[in-house]
C-alpha cells in the first residue's frame, strides 16, 4: 500500500510541476475591450417576442446610472450562433436532436452563420462559423455520440470565444450547447465516489451532492464577466440528486449569462426545447454601452423599455449583473 | 493460496498490458487524433471561410470581421491552427486536497452513554486524500495533453471510535452458584434443582398436565438455591474467571446489569486510479483500478481471550476494468468491458499458538480457540462466535455491446460473462459451541424454574456443536446474459422501449468436487426411508448439484406526452427478472468432506447430552467419510436442487410535471411481487409436524421426537439461507417535488406511502406445514416516510444579490452555503414473543394469544406503556399462539434524524478555492426511542417490562472538514 501511496503521490507532484507552463499557454486574453455588449430579450408571452424595438425603445442603467446606448443590434442583425455538441450517452436523444437542428437552422436567415463545435473530450471545431446550411446539416448528422463529457470544462473557452466575437465584431453571437451528459459522465470525480467502501463512519458524503453544487457554483461566478449568453438544451433529464444539482447548476449558469437551458423530458420533448430556444436565440436585442470605469467587482444592469406609445412591450429579460475583469 | 496468487496473476497482466498501451499510444497515438480520421471535421486555417455564405450585402464585413476574430481565438486556445483542438481545462490540473476530523470534544454525549451515567464516548477520527485528474504528460517521454489523462483519488482513515453495548451477565453470587437473587421478570424467585437428585413421580397424574403441583418427575432444590462450591465445575469456575462482573444496574431485577463502551479502532486507505486514452477520433480506451485495504478492530465486550465479540479483521478489495468504445458511425457504437474484481476478509488471529480447551481442561477438541459458550436465559456469552474466517473472492468479466440507431429505432445488442470465485476456510465453532439451557437445573416439564447459568457451573451441556473442517473450499460459478432491446419512438408523443434478456446461469461447483447435499430421492441404507446423502461428481450426480438455469427476462415501458404537453410525462413500466444463483462462501454443503458433528440430550428435561469434564465427544464419523449415512441423527445441509431462483416482478406508473417556480413534481407509483425467495428458518424442513403438540412431554424425548420427523434419521436440516420458498407483495406510492436553484434556494422533499407484506421475515415459523399463515406484514414495513434536503446560498457577494459588488463585503459573506438534511420512518411492525416456550423443541416461533375484546392500543402512547399488554397472553403448554405473525397495528417508535451543513467557500485566485465545511449530524441532538419489550409472560410471572421502551440512542456528531480545490 505505501509503494502505492508513495508511487501516486510522485505521479501528482511531477504533473503538478509540470502542468503550470501548460496551463498558461492556454490563457486567452479574456478582457473585453470597447462597448459593455448587454442581450436583451422582450418577451410578450410563451415563445413570443416583441421584435419591432428601436435604439429609443430601450435605456440601460448601470448600478441604476443611464448609460448611453451606444450599438443597437435587433433580432434582424448578422448573427453568429456556435453550436457545441456535448453528447455521450443517449444515441436516440441525440439523433432526435440532429434531426431537429439540421431541420431548424434551414429556417434561419442569411445573416445568421453557424458554427458548430465539439465539447467532449476537448473543444474541437467541427464546422467554422458558415451560412451554407447543406454543409451545416451534413457535419451535424456526423456528430458522434461518445466520449466523456465536456460542457463544463469548455464553458470558460466558448465564453471567451464567442464574447470576443462580438467585442471585435458588430454582429450578435450566442452560444448553444446540446448535451445529453449526466454528472457521471465526466472524467474528473464530480461525484466524490467511495474510495474505502468497508468505511462504515465515513459521514463525509452525506450530502452527496454537495460537491457537485460547489462546483457549479464555481463555474458560475467564473462566467460572470463574459458577455455572450449560453444556452443550454439538455436531452436527457435526470431525477436523482446528484443529476438534479448538476442541471440546476446549468440553469443557473445559463441564466446568469444572460440565457437559458431546457431540459427534454422524452425524445419527443427534444424538438421542442430546440425550438424554444432557438426563438429565443434569434429575438435578442443586443445593447452597447460604455464598459463602466468603477472600481467594483461587479455592476448591476437593469433594462427598460417602452413602445412608441409609452406601454410597456412585454416582460424584459437580460443578466442581471456582470462581473467587471480583473485589473 | 493459489487464488491470491492467481488474482496477482490477472492484475500483473492487466498492468503490463497497461504499460504496454500506454508505450504504443506514445509511439502511434499521436497520429491517429485527426491524421487517420477522414470524418473528423477539422477545416485547415487555410481554407477560405466556406465558399457558400451570402450575407446580406450591408453586413458581409462584420460577420467576416467574426469568422477572423473565431479564427484567432481558436488559434489561442489550441496553441495552433485555427481548426485545431482545444482542451481547456482538461490540460490542467484539477483536484482537491482534504481533511475531515471528528473528536468527541465537539460532539453531545450520546444519549445511550449519558443514560448509563457515562460522561463522555470515545471519537477521533481523521480522514483524509485527495483527488486529481488531468492529462498524462511526461516531459520527452509522452505527451497525452488532449488525448490521455488519469484521475486519482486516495483516501485515508484513521479512526478510534467507543461502542455501547448493554447485557446481563450473572451476579456476584452467581458466579460463585448462590442463586439466591435469581428472580423471573416479575421479581419472584426461581428455584434450581439438583439435576443428580431426578427421580420419577410416583404421584404423577397423566391425565393432568404437567406443572408445579403434577410434576411427572422430581428433583430436589438446592437449599437456599445455592450450589455447594465442591459441586461446581471446575471448567466453568476457570471460564468465569474470564467472564465480566455486573458494573451498572438498569434492571429490572439485576437485569441488564453490564455496559461496555468499547472502544475500537478502523484504519483503511484506498485509492481509485482511472486512465482513459483517445486511440482515434472514433475509438476510446478507459483503464479504472481500485484498491482499499483495512483493519477493522472490533470492539470487545470484556478483556482477554473469552471475549465474546467479533475477531478483529483485515480486509481487502479491489478491482481492474478495461473499456473501449468505438463509434463506427454516429448511428453505431460498440463497447467493449472487461473486468476484474478482488475481495478478501481475514479474521486477525492474536491468540495464535494457544490452546485454550487444553488451559480451561476441556477435552476431544481439535483447534486452540477459545470455546463459545451460550446461556438461553440471554446472559453474555462467554467466547467468540466465529473466532477464524479467511474468505476471499474474485470474479471475471466481460462485455460487448452494440448500439445501432435507425430511423425511429434504437437497438441495442449486448452480451455478457462472467466467472465468479470464493475461497473460503471459515470452520464454525471450531473449538466447539457449548449451548446451556435452565432444563438441567429445573423442575422437569415446568416453567419458571431452573437457571441456564446454574446448568453450565454443574458443567451440564444440552448441546454441543463443532466444526471439522480438513480442506479450505474452492468454489465458482458461471453467469451468462444476452439481451436485446428497442427504444422505439412509435408517434410524437409516445415512446416504448422493449428488452429481452437471456440468462443462463450455473450451479456453484467446487474445484475438487468437494459437495454433497442430502437427497430426498435417494434411500437411506440406514432405515430405508427417503433421504440419503449425495456427493458432486459421484454416481452419476453432476458437480454442480443444482441444474443449470435458462430464463428469460422481458420489460417494457412506456411514456408519452399527454395532449402533447411538454410540461407532462406520463410513463408506465413492467419487468421480471430473475436473481442468479448466490455464490456463499464457509462450508455449507460439504458434509462428509467435513464435519459437523452435533451432541444433543436424549432428553434435556432429564439428563445433558454430556457434561463438560468429559469434554467433546469425539465418536462421530471423521472426516473424510463419503458415505449416504454420513449425516444421519445430525443436522443435515441441505441444497435445493430444483432450480427455483428468485422471481422478481416489478412495475410502476409515474407523472412527472413540470410546475411554476422551478418546481418538478414526480409522482410514482411502484408495485412489486417476488416468489421463491431464498430463506432459511422459515423453511425448517423436517420439522416435528405441530399436529404432535399433543404428545406433549413426550416431546421432550428426543428418540420420540425423532421418530415424528418427515425424515426421522435426521434432525432438521440446515438450509444455508437458500430454500426458494418465500414470498412477498408491496406497493409504494412517492411524491416528490423538487425545488431547482431559484433565488439561492435548491431542493427536494419527498413522501412515501407503502405497505409490503410478505411470510418469512421474522424467521422460523410457528407452523411450517401452513405457510399461509405466516403471510403478514413485513417487518421492514414502513407506511410512511418523509425526507427532504436543501440548500441556501446566502444572498451575499459575487453573482448574488447583497454585496456584489463589494470586494471585501464579497469575500467574508460571499460563499456561504447552507445545507441540511431530514429523513423521518414511520415505525416498523412489532413482533410479539410469549416469554415461555414449551412446546418440546417443536415450535421455533411461538406467538402469543390475543385476548379477545382488548383494545392493543393505548390512549397515550408513551416510553412508559407504548402498549396494552393486557391485549395479549402467554399461550398454554403445548399449543400455538393466534396472535399474528407480525402485528398489524402496533410498530416501533421509528426514527428521525436532521443533519444541517454550513460551508464557506473563499477564491484564492482564478483556479484555486478554499472550502471550510462545519457539519452537525443528528443537529438537533434528538434520541431515537428504542423498541419496546415485546415479551409477553404468564399472569403467573408477567414480564413487568413488556410494552415499556428502555433508553434511547443518538446524538450530536460534529464533523469538520477542510478542502483546497483547485
Amino acid at each position: 500500500m505505501k509503494a502505492i501511496v508513495t508511487a501516486l503521490a510522485l505521479v501528482v507532484m511531477l504533473l503538478t510541476v509540470a502542468t503550470p507552463a501548460l496551463a498558461q499557454k492556454e490563457k486567452a486574453d479574456t478582457t473585453p475591450k470597447g462597448l459593455l455588449k448587454i442581450p436583451v430579450w422582450v418577451e410578450e408571452g410563451d415563445d413570443q417576442f416583441w421584435l419591432d424595438g428601436n435604439r429609443q425603445a430601450f435605456k440601460v442603467f448601470v448600478e441604476e446610472k443611464e448609460s448611453p446606448v451606444k450599438s443597437f443590434q435587433t433580432p434582424k442583425s448578422s448573427t453568429i450562433l456556435l453550436i457545441v455538441f456535448d453528447t455521450v450517452a443517449d444515441l436516440a436523444r441525440v439523433d432526435e436532436a440532429r434531426l431537429a437542428l439540421s431541420e431548424a437552422i434551414k429556417t434561419f436567415g442569411q445573416n445568421y452563420w453557424v458554427g458548430l463545435l465539439k465539447a467532449q473530450d476537448g473543444l474541437s471545431v467541427i464546422q467554422e462559423p458558415t451560412a451554407d446550411r447543406a454543409l451545416l446539416a451534413e457535419k451535424i448528422h456526423a456528430v458522434q455520440v461518445s466520449g466523456k463529457a465536456g460542457l463544463l470544462d469548455t464553458l470558460e473557452q466558448v465564453s471567451t470565444l464567442a464574447s470576443g466575437m462580438m467585442q471585435k465584431a458588430n454582429v450578435r453571437v450566442a452560444v448553444l450547447y446540446v448535451t445529453d451528459s449526466g454528472i457521471a459522465n465526466y472524467r474528473a470525480d464530480y461525484l466524490n465516489p467511495v474510495v474505502n467502501s468497508s468505511d462504515s463512519g465515513d459521514l463525509s458524503r452525506r450530502f452527496s451532492d454537495r460537491a457537485i453544487q460547489e462546483q457549479m457554483s464555481r463555474q458560475a461566478d467564473a462566467l460572470g464577466e463574459f458577455t455572450a449568453p449560453i444556452f443550454i438544451l439538455h436531452l436527457s433529464y435526470r431525477s436523482d440528486s446528484m443529476n438534479l444539482a448538476y442541471q440546476s447548476g446549468l440553469e443557473r449558469i445559463a441564466a446568469a449569462s444572460g440565457g437559458l437551458a431546457l431540459f427534454s423530458r422524452t425524445n419527443e420533448d427534444v424538438e421542442a426545447s430546440l425550438k424554444s430556444l432557438l426563438t429565443r436565440i434569434q429575438s435578442s436585442y443586443f445593447l452597447g454601452v460604455d464598459q463602466p470605469t468603477a472600481k467594483r467587482h461587479a455592476v448591476k444592469l437593469r433594462v427598460e423599455a417602452k413602445k412608441a406609445d409609452g406601454q410597456s412591450p412585454g416582460k424584459i429579460t437580460h443578466r442581471e449583473q456582470i462581473s467587471l475583469p480583473k485589473k | 493460496m493459489k487464488f491470491v496468487s492467481h488474482f496477482r496473476k490477472t492484475t500483473f497482466a492487466f498492468a503490463v498490458a497497461f504499460l504496454i498501451s500506454l508505450l504504443a499510444l506514445s509511439l502511434f497515438g499521436e497520429k491517429s487524433v485527426y491524421g487517420q480520421n477522414s470524418a473528423a471535421p477539422t477545416p485547415s486555417p487555410k481554407v477560405s471561410p466556406t465558399p457558400s455564405p451570402t450575407p446580406r450585402p450591408q453586413q458581409p464585413s462584420e460577420l467576416q470581421k467574426a469568422l477572423g476574430e473565431f479564427r484567432t481565438q481558436m488559434n489561442m486556445l489550441g496553441g495552433g491552427t485555427g481548426s485545431a483542438k482545444s482542451t481547456g481545462k482538461q490540460n490542467k490540473l484539477s483536484g482537491r486536497i482534504y481533511e475531515n476530523l471528528r473528536n468527541d470534544l465537539f460532539d453531545a454525549v450520546p444519549h445511550e452513554v449519558r443514560q448509563r451515567g457515562g460522561t463522555k464516548s470515545l471519537l477521533r477520527r481523521n480522514q483524509y486524500g485527495f483527488s486529481v485528474s488531468g492529462p498524462v504528460w511526461v516531459p520527452k517521454l509522452f505527451d497525452g495533453r488532449g488525448k490521455t489523462f488519469f484521475s486519482v483519488n486516495f483516501e485515508a482513515t484513521r479512526e478510534r471510535i467507543a461502542q455501547s453495548a448493554l447485557f446481563t451477565v450473572a451476579t456476584d453470587k452467581q458466579r460463585l452458584g448462590d442463586f439466591s437473587d435469581l428472580v423471573d421478570s416479575a421479581g419472584q424467585r426461581i428455584p434450581i434443582y439438583d439435576p443428580l437428585t431426578t427421580r420419577p413421580n410416583p404421584a404423577y397424574d397423566p391425565s393432568q398436565a404437567v406443572s408445579a403441583t403434577n410434576p411427572q418427575y422430581l428433583r430436589d432444590p438446592f437449599p437456599n438455591n445455592i450450589i455447594p462450591a465442591n459441586r461446581l465445575e471446575p471448567i466453568a469456575k476457570s471460564a468465569v474467571a474470564l467472564y465480566p462482573r455486573s458494573n451498572i444496574n438498569v434492571g429490572p431485577f439485576l437485569q441488564n446489569n453490564y455496559w461496555v463502551n468499547s472502544p475500537f479502532e478502523n484504519r483503511a486507505d484506498g485509492a481509485i486510479a482511472k486512465v482513459d486514452h483517445q486511440l482515434t477520433e472514433k475509438q476510446q480506451l478507459g483503464i479504472n483500478f481500485n484498491l482499499s485495504r483495512g483493519l477493522r478492530k472490533s470492539p470487545e465486550y470484556y478483556p482477554g481471550p473469552a471475549n465474546a465479540g467479533a475477531p478483529s479483521y483485515n480486509y481487502e478489495n479491489g478491482s481492474l476494468s478495461v473499456q473501449d468504445v468505438f463509434t463506427a458511425s454516429p448511428q453505431t457504437v460498440w463497447t467493449f468491458r472487461a473486468a476484474t474484481a478482488y475481495g478478501a476478509t481475514t479474521s486477525v488471529e492474536q491468540d495464535a499458538g494457544q490452546n485454550y480447551p487444553q488451559q480451561l481442561g476441556l477435552k476431544g477438541l481439535f483447534a486452540g480457540y477459545f470455546p463459545r459458550l451460550t446461556f438461553s436465559n440471554g446472559y453474555l456469552s462467554i467466547g467468540p462466535g466465529t473466532p477464524v474466517f479467511r474468505d476471499r473472492s474474485y470474479s471475471h468479466s466481460g462485455s460487448l455491446a452494440l448500439s445501432i440507431n435507425r430511423k425511429a429505432h434504437t437497438f441495442q445488442l449486448s452480451g455478457l460473462g462472467r466467472r465468479s470465485f470464493v475461497n473460503s476456510l471459515s470452520p464454525s465453532f471450531p473449538s466447539g459451541w457449548f449451548s446451556f439451557t435452565g432444563s438441567a437445573t429445573a423442575l422437569p416439564g415446568v416453567n419458571n424454574t431452573g437457571s441456564a447459568f446454574a446448568s453450565f457451573l454443574l458443567g451440564m451441556v444440552s448441546r454441543a456443536e463443532e466444526g471439522v473442517v480438513l480442506h479450505p473450499s474452492y468454489y465458482s460459478k458461471n453467469f451468462f446474459d444476452s439481451t436485446f432491446s428497442d427504444q422505439w419512438r412509435v408517434r410524437p408523443g409516445v415512446s416504448l422501449f422493449g428488452s429481452l434478456s437471456f440468462e443462463v446461469a450455473t450451479p456453484r461447483i467446487e474445484k475438487y468436487d468437494r459437495q454433497s447435499t442430502v437427497s430426498l430421492d435417494h434411500t437411506n441404507l440406514a432405515n430405508g426411508k427417503p433421504g440419503a446423502l449425495i456427493f458432486a461428481a459421484r454416481n452419476g450426480i453432476g458437480r454442480g448439484l443444482q441444474p443449470v438455469t435458462a430464463r428469460i427476462e422481458p420489460s417494457v415501458s412506456v411514456s408519452v406526452n399527454p395532449l402533447n404537453d411538454r410540461k407532462t410525462v406520463m410513463r408506465a413500466s413492467y419487468s421480471l427478472s430473475y436473481e442468479d444463483y448466490p455464490l456463499y462462501g464457509r462450508h455449507f454443503g460439504t458434509q462428509g468432506f467435513n464435519a459437523t458433528p452435533v451432541f444433543v440430550s436424549a432428553n434435556d428435561q432429564l439428563r445433558p447430552a454430556f457434561l463438560l469434564r468429559d469434554g467433546m465427544p469425539t465418536n462421530f464419523a471423521q472426516p473424510p467419510f463419503l458415505d449416504p449415512t454420513a449425516v444421519n441423527g445430525i443436522e443435515p445441509d441441505y441444497i435445493d436442487r430444483t432450480g427455483l431462483l428468485p422471481t422478481n416482478q416489478q412495475w410502476t406508473f409515474s407523472i412527472q410535471r413540470e410546475l411554476p417556480r422551478a418546481l418538478t413534481l414526480n409522482v410514482l407509483y411502484t408495485g412489486w411481487r417476488g416468489a421463491h425467495e431464498l430463506v432459511d428458518g422459515f423453511a425448517r424442513l423436517n420439522m416435528v409436524p405441530v399436529s404432535n403438540l399433543k404428545y406433549r412431554d413426550q416431546l421432550y424425548d428426543e428418540a420420540f421426537r425423532n421418530s415424528l420427523r418427515p425424515f426421522p434419521q435426521y434432525r432438521s436440516f440446515d438450509m444455508g439461507g437458500l430454500y426458494p420458498v418465500g414470498a412477498l407483495k408491496g406497493n409504494s406510492m412517492s411524491a416528490t417535488i423538487d425545488q431547482r436553484l431559484t433565488g439561492g434556494l435548491f431542493g427536494r422533499f419527498s413522501y412515501r406511502l407503502a405497505k409490503v407484506l410478505d411470510n418469512y421475515s421474522s424467521g422460523t415459523p410457528q407452523d411450517p406445514d401452513n405457510r399461509r399463515l405466516e403471510w403478514s406484514l413485513s417487518t421492514s414495513d414502513v407506511t410512511h416516510s418523509i425526507s427532504a434536503s436543501y440548500t441556501y446560498e446566502l444572498p451575499f457577494g459575487r453573482g448574488k444579490k447583497f454585496f456584489a459588488d463589494n470586494l471585501f463585503v464579497s469575500r467574508t459573506l460571499g460563499g456561504w452555503n447552507l445545507s441540511g438534511l431530514t429523513s423521518w420512518r414511520g415505525g416498523q411492525p412489532l413482533i410479539l414473543r410469549p416469554w415461555f416456550n414449551r412446546t418440546g423443541g417443536v415450535v421455533g416461533n411461538l406467538r402469543v394469544n390475543v385476548v379477545p375484546g382488548v383494545d392493543p392500543d393505548v390512549e397515550t402512547q408513551s416510553p412508559q406503556q407504548w402498549f396494552n399488554v393486557a391485549a395479549f397472553a402467554q399461550p398454554d403448554d403445548f399449543t400455538l399462539g393466534d396472535g399474528p405473525r407480525t402485528h398489524p397495528q402496533l410498530r416501533d417508535p421509528g426514527a428521525h434524524v436532521h443533519h444541517l451543513s454550513l460551508t464557506k467557500r473563499i477564491e484564492l485566485n482564478a483556479d484555486t478555492s478554499l472550502e471550510f465545511v462545519s457539519e452537525a449530524f443528528n443537529f438537533l441532538n434528538h434520541a431515537n426511542l428504542n423498541d419496546p419489550d415485546t415479551r409477553i409472560g404468564p399472569e403467573s410471572s408477567p414480564n413487568l417490562n413488556a410494552g415499556k421502551i428502555i433508553g434511547s440512542t443518538g446524538g450530536r456528531v460534529m464533523q469538520f472538514g477542510l478542502r483546497i480545490l483547485f
